[in-house]
């Protein structure tokens, strides 16, 4: 069920090539992300699993372009990423929502910077505020929505620029369970109707099996990759069957010796 | 399936009856709350009325004239008729002249507070560079600045420019903290949804700073009354609230001098409530 490490059959949409990130701080030195590989395919759904303050969100930031990486290159289509674009779509877990904008102010913000003509935002916002399940709600500013409700915005907030790829930086963390099982349900149906690259960051097993094509497993910081656990359950899953408590298993089974090992390294503070 | 997270705002609207029902009940309570507002506020003026009466009744002196007095004495001083050689002016052109001060300052106040505190929040090094010359400045109070403004400036510009000290720092404070405050998250979600710098500076910064920006204008404007009705009573000649004030009190004319008091804190709370409401109103 492991697929070659980072090496895809088919050319990679997504690519992370031998890539390194260190912060620098007060003449201290964090090691975040080590020499990672990893390629993502077109259409596909993977989710980053680790420990807490492995580094996955610093990698997933790389692929936004919202960090640079001190060593190796992140790409898209086989172009170096140089900064945030419009064709990398990113999800918050605080939603990062404009507080002072509608719903649909909210989701049209990426055609406005992009001078798309009003009828045309209007049309293109309406077709994503159906698409999520946001219908009638269209004027609700983000501190009168749930936060399911919330998420739903800043998911069509990022669809409504049409991005190559989405990616989601643990965007049901902060949501209650029932929500947040709910909510992956929804974006499983807005995978399967947009055929979108998603890089998902999650710490849930769980949730990532119900979720992935493929599980990349990283190591605690700085974060490596670890393995990478194909899926290839039929969807929808059931939690209940056995052959996804197998990977649910092997999946943990990994990310527990990881987060272990970062446990012990948290009496030495993670300095280098 | 999907209904169960649609949250708070659907809960109350899944009938039409049942919405009816539940905007009925807020109307109703909100209502009640709001009227209940109301009559304690008529309640405390009504008490404070009388507190002032019977205090002026018992003191028996003519500078704390009774309730009666001075509301007669402000009807009166808005009739042109009944002005004299030493006020030529109705009360109306004594508001009209502070107002006017008041907006002068405040505009060139803001136009230039506003740029002054959004680059200092921006750029480390030019707060770094600017903030001890202003620090400097903020705290030497507006009216100590007076003989300079009347011997440099022409008449009119003179307060104005006093006004503009005292509404110049809260402005330029606040602003400064509110773009530092500014989420970077917002930041970082309008980059990852293609917006530009200058997109970001119009579309992000300046929206999530306006709250505060607004909160140093009123502060601003609040500094502003205090500041004018001291320069008018010091040195300014022509006009306004506080020569109004300060002219009828030197004449013993404490029925005038209590009306100017009262038309004062009428005018400034009238300002308050505007500008609280074009605050929420910019936030829309």
């Amino acid at each position: 069920m492991t697929a070659a490490q980072g090496a895809p059959a088919q050319s990679p949409i997504l690519e992370a090539l031998a890539v390194s990130k260190s912060f620098e701080k007060d003449d201290r030195v964090t090691e975040a992300v080590r020499d990672v590989t990893l390629g993502i395919r077109e259409g596909e759904l993977v989710c980053l699993v680790g420990p807490s303050g492995c580094g996955k969100t610093t990698l997933l930031r790389m692929f936004a372009g919202l960090e640079r990486p001190s060593h190796g290159d992140v790409r898209l289509r086989g172009r170096t990423i140089a900064g945030p674009g419009a064709d990398r779509g990113m999800i918050f877990q605080s939603f990062a929502l404009f507080p002072w904008r509608s719903a649909r102010r909210n989701i049209e913000f990426g055609l406005e910077v992009r001078r798309v003509p009003k009828e045309e935002r209007l049309r293109i916002s309406d077709r994503y505020i159906d698409l999520v399940g946001l219908k009638g709600f269209e004027h609700a500013h983000p501190r009168e929505l749930s936060g399911g409700m919330q998420q739903r915005v800043g998911l069509a907030r990022a669809l409504a620029n049409d991005p190559a790829v989405m990616l989601m930086d643990e965007p049901f963390g902060s949501l209650d369970a029932q929500t947040r099982n709910m909510m992956q349900l929804e974006l499983l149906r807005i995978w399967q109707s947009t055929r979108k690259t998603v890089v998902f960051v999650t710490h849930s097993v769980d949730e990532s099996v119900f979720l992935a094509d493929r599980v990349v497993v990283l190591t605690a910081r700085p974060a490596s990759v670890k393995s990478v656990v194909e899926v290839g359950l039929p969807r929808p899953r059931d939690r209940a069957s056995a052959e996804f408590a197998a990977i649910r298993h092997r999946v943990l089974q990994d990310l527990t010796e990881e987060v272990l090992k970062g446990m012990a390294q948290q009496d030495r503070p993670g300095v280098v | 399936m999907r209904a169960q997270g649609l949250g708070r705002v659907e809960m109350a609207s899944q009938t039409p009856s049942g919405r009816a029902a539940a905007m009925a009940r807020t109307l109703f309570r909100r209502t009640r709350r709001s009227w209940d507002k109301v009559l304690l506020a008529v309640l405390g003026l009504l008490a404070f009325l009388i507190v002032w009466q019977v205090t002026s009744d018992l003191a028996d002196e003519p500078a704390l004239p009774t309730p009666s007095k001075v509301f007669e004495a402000l009807f009166d001083s808005f009739d042109e008729s009944k002005t004299t050689l030493l006020d030529p002016w109705p009360m109306q052109q004594h508001v009209g002249q502070s107002l006017w001060r008041i907006l002068y300052g405040a505009a060139v106040a803001i136009v230039c507070a506003v740029p002054v505190g959004l680059v200092m929040g921006f750029s480390r090094r030019t707060e770094a560079f600017l903030i001890g010359p202003l620090e400097l400045i903020r705290p030497i109070p507006p009216i100590a600045w007076l003989s300079f403004a009347i011997a440099i400036f022409a008449t009119g510009a003179d307060v104005a420019f006093i006004i503009f000290l005292g509404i110049f720092f809260p402005v330029f404070i606040n602003t400064m903290d509110g773009v530092k405050k500014v989420d970077r998250m917002l930041v970082e979600a309008a980059q990852t949804l293609g917006a530009r710098r200058h997109q970001v500076f119009y579309k992000v910064i300046l929206p999530a700073t306006l709250p505060q920006t607004m909160t140093g204008v009123r502060v601003g404007v609040g500094v502003g009354w205090m500041t004018i009705v001291a320069a008018e009573m010091i040195g300014v000649k022509d006009g306004g609230l506080g020569w109004y004030i300060w002219t009828h009190g030197q004449l013993s004319q404490y029925d005038q001098m209590f009306a100017g008091m009262l038309m004062l804190g009428i005018v400034s709370l009238v300002i308050s409530r505007c500008l609280i409401a074009l605050e929420r109103w910019l936030q829309r």
